[in-house]
């Protein structure tokens, strides 16, 4: 009765030291492997760009999806950050707006309402301001999406250097087509100065490019 | 580096490919680093077992070393043994808002095995069908282009992910409501169709 009880005792005491050290060595390799996975650093300055130079933001006046008739200027006080697309985008434009979302909630709570997100249709024939309105809320309630005629859609687009091509309808049916255009996404500050254009590919750094904007605006009491 | 290896995807219209050697000692590590896992798994209740035994006998101890032994042996079994040649993880669609007709389905595509496989189409009950397509980025402007075929590259990954290539959802015919599961079929040139079931969501699971 008492040898097995005392051969377990020894046996455990022999094993428990070697297994807590194997739980300390693999505890070692995945902290290790976590903190090389996601090193911090820290970067300074303003997120990547395609402006060198803050230029006055060209006003334009477009219909917004309650069917009201807004313009840029209008803004004027606010941080404007805007991008263009269409409503039958499957990839690019829910990718941009749910990355607006994203740059919204990593802005201080108190400065959330000054600053406007907008989304401007280059596709207007499809896009009316009633489809804008089942769309692009769905993101956020106060984004705002944007449509006019061809003519002030083309000019918006060429003012802010930016472009888009309509694709042949496909499979016969002259309403389903895709729209190749600019992903980039403009920033405009309070004072109505364009200051920035970001790649698409930059959009993901929300944190970086909520306090790009949070730079821009009047220093808080 | 992410956006870099984007950008080179939406230039060439390519899927990543991993060179075999590099890809192996990945996989290598993978496996090192699971079976590291299930070992700490499996020992901790055996130390405090064999640390309990001092007063409840060796009852304890006995089945903890049964279950250590059918864990390992389980996992070595499922990690050497049956290795399915395409593996999909963090498989997502993307929630559009109602009235929309077209979505995206994203996902890593691992192909484990030695040859290429090919997903040549999808398909979902809530939609009409579901097709490979390429991100195109030409003169400044992002579009779409369709693709007979999403090849992933023997020994290489397919990363589907917003902005980029992706598998895109036709004729959507109900509004998909995040946090919710569809269920997706893959067909591929060869071999059996694969099906996933894959979350809804408006962004990229984190």
């Amino acid at each position: 009765m008492t040898t097995p009880v005392h051969s377990v005792k020894g046996w455990a005491r022999k094993l428990a030291f070697p297994a807590f050290l194997v739980v300390l060595i693999v505890l070692g390799i995945a902290g290790s492997l976590l903190v090389t996975r996601d090193p911090q650093t820290h970067v300074h300055g303003w997120v990547d760009r395609l402006l060198w130079q803050r230029v006055p933001a060209p006003d334009f006046t477009l219909t917004d999806h309650n069917g009201k008739s807004v313009s840029l200027s209008q803004f004027r006080g606010k941080a404007v950050l805007f991008s263009f697309g269409f409503t039958h985008c499957p990839n690019i434009c829910p990718a941009t707006l749910s990355h607006f979302v994203g740059i919204r909630e990593a802005l201080p709570e108190g400065l959330r309402d000054q600053v406007q997100f907008l989304f401007i249709s280059v596709d207007p024939e499809r896009d009316t301001p009633e489809r804008l309105k089942e769309y692009v809320p769905f993101f956020q309630e106060d984004f705002l999406g944007l449509t006019g005629t061809d003519a002030a859609i083309r000019d918006v687009v060429y003012r802010y250097k930016a472009s888009f091509l309509h694709g042949k309808p496909r499979g016969g049916d002259p309403k389903d087509y895709f729209v190749d255009h600019t992903a980039d996404v403009f920033l405009v500050g309070p004072d109505g100065q364009w200051e920035l254009a970001y790649p698409f590919e930059e959009l993901p750094k929300t944190q970086m490019i909520a306090d790009d904007i949070v730079r821009l605006l009047p220093e808080q009491p | 580096m992410r956006s870099r290896a984007d950008r080179s995807l939406m230039a060439g219209g390519r899927f990543e490919k991993t060179s075999g050697a590099i890809r192996r000692a990945d996989q290598g590590s993978e496996k090192t680093a699971a079976l590291l896992g299930i070992l700490t798994c499996s020992l901790q209740p055996l130390a405090y077992c064999v640390a309990r035994s001092e007063r409840s006998g060796s009852l304890c101890l006995q089945k903890m070393k049964k279950i250590f032994v059918l864990v390992t042996a389980l996992f070595l079994g499922s990690v050497f043994a049956g290795e399915a040649p395409l593996q999909v993880e963090q498989a997502w669609i993307m929630a559009v808002p109602p009235g929309s007709e077209e979505t995206a389905i994203f996902m890593t595509l691992i192909n484990s095995g030695k040859k290429p496989v090919r997903i040549v189409s999808g398909s979902l009950a809530e939609a009409d069908r579901v097709t490979p397509m390429l991100t195109t980025k030409e003169a400044g402007r992002m579009g779409m282009k369709d693709m007979p075929f999403l090849e992933v590259a023997a020994g290489g990954r397919a990363v589907l992910r917003p902005g980029g290539d992706h598998l895109m959802v036709y004729g959507l015919k109900k509004t998909l409501k995040p946090g919710s599961e569809i269920s997706l079929t893959l067909q591929l040139q060869s071999g059996a169709p694969m099906v996933l079931s894959v979350p809804v969501s408006r962004s990229a699971p984190k």
